[in-house]
């Protein structure tokens, strides 16, 4: 009897076998049980494999491994978008582009300037540094009121003068992301 | 005697519902192209552990795969702009996967005395001592093994396999992945594949030797 090949016999144990090609392994393994050991072979060196793979990852815990992954993302994301913006800060106080509401009006005199500036186009243009300016980079979710909005992660915070200023990361409520720079007077 | 390792070969093929998993992650990654942060959540969930099986597959220690697991979300988080949609989202991932272990391996082989491509190329042309499990005190296996201890014997024989080996045999065996796919993972032909699969196979039917044969009890 001609036995299968050993190629044809993977082929087939792989499921990379159809039609009549998978019917010639079928048929001659049912007859031959020289075969049908060589197969019997592979199909437990299937189960060998997948049974150390079961017993070595079971008691592996993915337990705080997405909040792992996305620390990571936001700690090599944050100084290069924090430093781009702070000096576009920087850049916006001193031409003075800045509309002045009075004091009285936010809980911390504040205004918020809401510039939909898309991360990922190229952002804003970068400028020295004011002299006495300062950058912060700061971590902690300011809890500034912007109706409608959610205000995400502050990304940095500009003094320049008696203006500071913060930058934060909002949804822009189509998907996106957009800036939100908050102008502080410091009276 | 435990009847899944008492199964006779059934050629595993695609399941049904990979086209719709793959619709799924589809949709995932162009939400994340959008950025959708909860889309990508969604993605790590339902990969970190292939992930993970196929790095520890490849580089053997817990801590490196679970790093290298990390390493690969970080990059498909960087890269996912780029991502056309032309091959599956998990040949592109373990694409990425494959390659990190890869260069994992590459950096120990730097610190060894032989140079990888060299220890790679030895390993591929069989010139390696393959280990028997079946040649321990006196030459027979025992007849009867717990998973733990059977686990540990299939994976000293892994180890013996070459990096792209391993690879390979993981993906396929434990995994599921097509010739095809995998062929797509690690950028190779078909042909490559099965070659690799093929010499993966015959080392470890020759390591495992007796404990392929069927009369084997695992408790
Ligand atoms: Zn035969």
């Amino acid at each position: 009897m001609e036995h299968v090949t050993r190629e044809m016999l993977e082929q087939y144990h792989d499921g990379e076998l159809r039609g009549r090609g998978a019917g010639a392994v079928e048929s001659h393994v049912a007859a031959c049980p020289q075969c049908k050991t060589e197969l019997g072979k592979l199909g437990r060196m299937r189960n060998f494999l997948v049974l150390m793979s079961e017993s070595e990852v079971a008691d592996v815990s993915f337990e705080g491994f997405a909040s792992r992954v996305d620390a990571r993302i936001e700690r090599e994301r944050r100084p290069e978008l924090g430093e781009r913006l702070s000096v576009w800060l920087g850049e916006f106080f001193e031409h003075r582009r800045v509309v002045w509401i009075p004091a009285a009006v936010a809980v911390a005199a504040v205004l918020a300037v809401v510039l939909a500036i898309p991360f990922v186009s190229g952002g804003p243009a970068v400028a020295p540094l004011p002299a006495g300016g300062g950058i912060r980079l700061a971590s902690a979710p300011p809890a500034a009121p912007v109706e409608g909005r959610t205000v995400g992660s502050e990304i940095a915070s500009v003094s320049y003068g008696s203006l500071s200023g913060m930058v934060f990361e909002v949804a822009d409520g189509r998907g996106g992301t957009a800036a939100v720079v908050w102008i502080n007077e410091n009276r | 005697m435990n009847k899944a390792l008492q199964n006779l070969s059934i050629p595993q093929e695609a399941t049904p519902d990979r086209k719709a998993e793959s619709d799924k992650d589809l949709e995932l990654v162009r939400r994340v192209q959008e950025g959708d942060k909860e889309a990508f959540g969604q993605l790590v969930s339902r990969y970190q552990r292939k992930v993970f099986t196929i790095a520890l597959g490849v580089v053997k220690n817990p801590d490196d795969a679970m790093d290298i697991a990390q390493d690969a979300f970080i990059k498909v988080h960087r890269y996912i702009g780029n991502f056309q949609g032309s091959s599956s989202f998990y040949t592109w991932l373990y694409r990425i996967i494959v390659n990190l272990c890869i260069d994992h391996l590459r950096r120990l082989g730097n610190q060894g005395t032989m140079d990888f491509d060299e220890k790679i190329g030895q390993l591929e042309s069989g010139r390696d001592g393959v280990p028997t499990l079946a040649s321990g005190a006196g030459g027979n296996p025992s007849r009867e093994l717990g998973r733990k201890e059977l686990a540990k014997h299939i994976r000293h024989a892994v180890d013996a396999l070459p990096p792209y080996h391993r690879a390979v045999i993981i993906m396929r065996e434990v995994e599921g992945m097509s010739y095809a796919d995998m062929a797509k993972a690690m950028r190779v032909s078909k042909g490559t594949i099965m070659s690799r699969l093929h010499h993966a196979r015959q080392k470890l039917q020759r390591s495992l030797g007796e404990y392929l044969d069927g009369d084997l009890v695992v408790k």
